[in-house]
């Protein structure tokens, strides 16, 4: 997989956000990290029990349809929970569809992030913010630090959201808010 | 019988020898076999804690793995490695590659997984395990420890097992040692026992042996003194003048006083004979004394007195001194076979009865002398060195009894080719001079007892009626009875100035009880008790009775009786 190449260029691809920005079909290494992360970060994380179980675990994707491209690669033939995995692109539009998804990850935009986190509130969603992007607010945000992504974790919005993260996911948080 | 005895024998030892010889194989082969699987036992345990220290990594790192933060799975490599027996442990993301990992010197960690040995060497094992969570597989992470060495472990095994040995040959040491001394001292007690069975057995013999010489000797005695006195009467009833019957009457009477004498001497050895101390001067005993052994001795033994004057009185019982004193000659006489001089001496020795002052008799004579063997032994009772038939071993016994009976001491001298000497120190009278002379040689008068009312109580029917008969012939009144409960009601019924009573008699009143019930009854009362020998003899005395020994002549009877009159006399 080339990681610490990955890791290497974190910073020219934090750089090359808006020059992809719409550069669907070109995946940056920052694509892919972040694509990663928001695969692994559902293992971490446990959801509360409902009776009937989505027949889906749905990853929706906000802004960033070059990440959405990755996460659909990476997960293709995956399960999570014994559930077979669907990447959606979401917009402010279909904020209604919003709470269905597992993970919401809000790429690009503060206003449609806004509106995508104000439609969820107080559903079991993990919503993923990015700093770097100015959509901030997530129960998980991604931020730069020394040129690797990394990411703070926010528990007291988990909690809002009924979600348990694990204490594993916070050792490695570069910032937890409780 | 003995060869296939031996060979039965021999071949049992063989058997036994294979026996023991495959007992020590197969324990051998059973440690070993214990051994080597303790061996396994310790390695599959050493691999399965490498293992569950390889899954608690991959748990903790699996964080660090799926976000790749290499330092916090570096922290926790770190705190493995505080274990000293982690040689090595890696990280490995999913494809393979080393993310962390530490090597001790010596030590190695591949950068690929692929290139990960999971068969390391000898006391090596190796653990490499899956890095999942939530169903995601994100790394593997491998440990490599080592197990103890064999030779660590089997040193500690060793110090342990030295410990138990010693231990275990301790408490073996101390328990044969206790069993030793068990058995040593059943061994000792058996022993003890036995001696004293053996003891028992010799001195039951020794008494056999002297009871032969004794009665032996007493019959010859006796037989002699019986003859005397039967040929006495035989010749009295044929004797023509009253001259000649009175001088046969005087033979009889002398050997009947020789039988007493010996039946006294008899008692003496076993100091049944109740002692009649009185307070007498020495030398006025001599002449009696030269009397008795010119009797006794050789025609070709002379005696010598050598009596020193104003001796001191001594109290003692003179029969016993006289016997005492034979006793001394007799010995001396046979220590002289060819004749020579006994020597008896008398003098005061101030001081001389630890640091009392007191009177010393001694018996010299020129013979053969007596070992210090003999000297050591000689006043143990039956102990003797004349020949068997000769002597009883009893008469220095006898003069020993008489003299611890007074509380004095006796010595042996004898020098070597000298002679001995042996002394008698007796403990001065605390008496003074005035009361000796007072003490009358025969303090009563028969005229002060005629026309006395005298109860005689004596169950030997003969006796009762002899002694009556010499009662009547003293001037008294005599009233007889057969036992002492006779005597109560005799006594109760009649008036009696004085009571004579056999001491030792049938029935539950004997002739002490008897005396101190009448005595009870009435302060004062006279009593004069007769006895052949009595343990309660000493009794009696100590109570005041006055005892007169058997066999007694009318004027010894006589003489007690004016005794016990005068002193019962108000």
């Amino acid at each position: 997989m080339g990681r610490r190449f990955l890791r290497t260029c974190c910073a020219l691809a934090a750089l090359g956000v808006a020059l992809s920005a719409g550069v669907a079909s070109a995946a940056t290494p920052e694509a892919e990290v972040k694509a990663a992360y928001l695969y692994k970060l559902a293992s971490f994380v446990r959801w509360p029990p409902t009776p009937q179980p989505p027949a889906t675990f749905r990853l929706c994707v906000a802004g960033r349809s070059d990440i959405a491209a990755v996460l659909r690669g990476l997960t293709r033939g995956q399960q999570i929970d014994g559930r077979p995995l669907s990447v959606e692109v979401i917009g402010a539009a279909q904020a209604s569809r919003a709470s269905g998804c597992q993970v919401l990850y809000l790429g690009r935009g503060a206003e449609a992030a806004r509106t995508l986190i104000g439609a969820t509130e107080g559903v079991p969603v993990l919503t993923v913010g990015d700093r770097d992007a100015g959509t901030p607010g997530g129960v998980i945000d991604f931020v730069l630090k020394s040129e690797r992504v990394r990411f703070a974790a926010n528990v007291k919005r988990a909690k809002a959201r009924r979600l348990d993260l694990s204490a594993k996911l916070l050792d490695v948080a570069v910032e937890v808010t409780r | 019988m003995s060869a296939p005895l031996y060979q039965r024998f021999g071949r049992g030892m063989l058997e036994r020898r294979w026996a023991t010889g495959g007992l020590a194989l197969l324990l051998l082969a059973a440690s070993l076999f214990l051994g080597w699987q303790s061996e396994r036992r310790e390695s599959a345990e050493r691999y399965r804690q490498v293992t569950v220290q390889a899954r608690i990594l991959g748990t903790s790192v699996a964080s660090a793995l799926a976000f790749d933060d290499d330092s916090t799975a570096r922290d926790y490599l770190a705190g493995l490695r505080l274990n000293p027996s982690i040689l090595a442990a890696g990280v490995y993301d999913e494809s393979g590659r080393l993310v962390a990992g530490y090597a001790r010197p010596g030590q190695a960690i591949a950068q690929l997984a692929s290139g990960l040995d999971h068969h390391p060497g000898a006391r090596q094992v190796s653990a490499f395990e899956p890095v999942k969570e939530g169903g995601l597989e994100l790394g593997h992470v491998y440990v490599r420890a080592s197990v103890e060495p064999l030779s660590a472990r089997l040193s500690r095994y060793l110090a342990i097992g030295i410990l138990l040995v010693l231990a275990a040959l301790s408490i073996a040491i101390l328990g044969a040692s206790n069993a030793a001394s068990a058995a040593a001292n059943r061994a000792l007690q058996s022993e003890i026992a036995a001696r004293e069975k053996a003891q028992a057995a010799l001195r039951q013999a020794q008494k056999m042996e002297v009871l032969g010489q004794l009665t032996g000797g007493v019959a010859h005695d006796f037989n002699n003194l019986l003859m005397a006195a039967s040929s006495g009467l035989e010749l009295m009833e044929r004797a023509k003048t009253e001259d000649r019957r009175k001088q046969l009457v005087t033979g009889i009477s002398e050997a009947l006083q020789r039988g007493a004498r010996i039946t006294g001497q008899l008692l003496a050895f076993a100091r049944r004979s109740p002692m009649q101390n009185e307070v007498v001067q020495l030398e006025q005993r001599i002449d009696k004394l030269a009397e008795l052994l010119d009797h006794s001795l050789r025609e070709d033994v002379s005696v010598k007195f050598d009596i020193g004057e104003g001796l001191w009185p001594v109290q003692i019982d003179v029969s016993q001194f006289e016997v005492a004193i034979l006793n001394l000659a007799v010995n001396a006489k046979d220590a002289m076979p060819n004749g020579g001089l006994i020597c008896i001496a008398a003098q005061n020795s101030p001081g001389g009865l630890e640091g009392a002052d007191a009177v010393e008799v001694s018996v010299a004579d020129e013979g053969l002398g007596m070992s210090p063997e003999a000297i050591e032994k000689a006043f143990e009772p039956f102990f003797t060195t004349k020949e068997i038939g000769r002597g009883t071993g009893l008469g220095l016994s006898q003069v020993y009894g008489f003299v611890q009976a007074l509380g004095g001491s006796v010595e042996i001298a004898s020098p070597p080719g000298d002679g001995t000497t042996v002394t008698m120190v007796l403990p001065r009278a605390p008496h003074d001079e005035g009361t000796v002379a007072a003490m009358p040689e025969r303090p009563a008068q028969a005229t002060s007892i005629a026309g006395l009312r005298v109860m005689l109580v004596e169950d030997d029917e003969a006796l009762n009626e002899l002694v009556g008969e010499m009662l009547v012939d003293l001037g008294v009144e005599v009233a007889r009875a057969g036992s002492a409960a006779e005597g109560l009601s005799l006594f109760a019924a009649g008036a009696f100035d004085l009571v004579v009573s056999d001491m030792v008699m049938p029935g539950k009143l004997d002739g002490l009880a008897l005396a101190r019930r009448l005595r009870s009854e009435r302060a004062g009362l006279p009593v004069l008790l007769m006895t052949g020998y009595s343990n309660a003899a000493d009794a009696a005395l100590a109570d005041g009775f006055r005892v007169l020994r058997k066999p007694f002549s009318s004027a010894e009877l006589a003489a007690a009786l004016g005794e016990v009159a005068v002193r019962g006399r108000p």
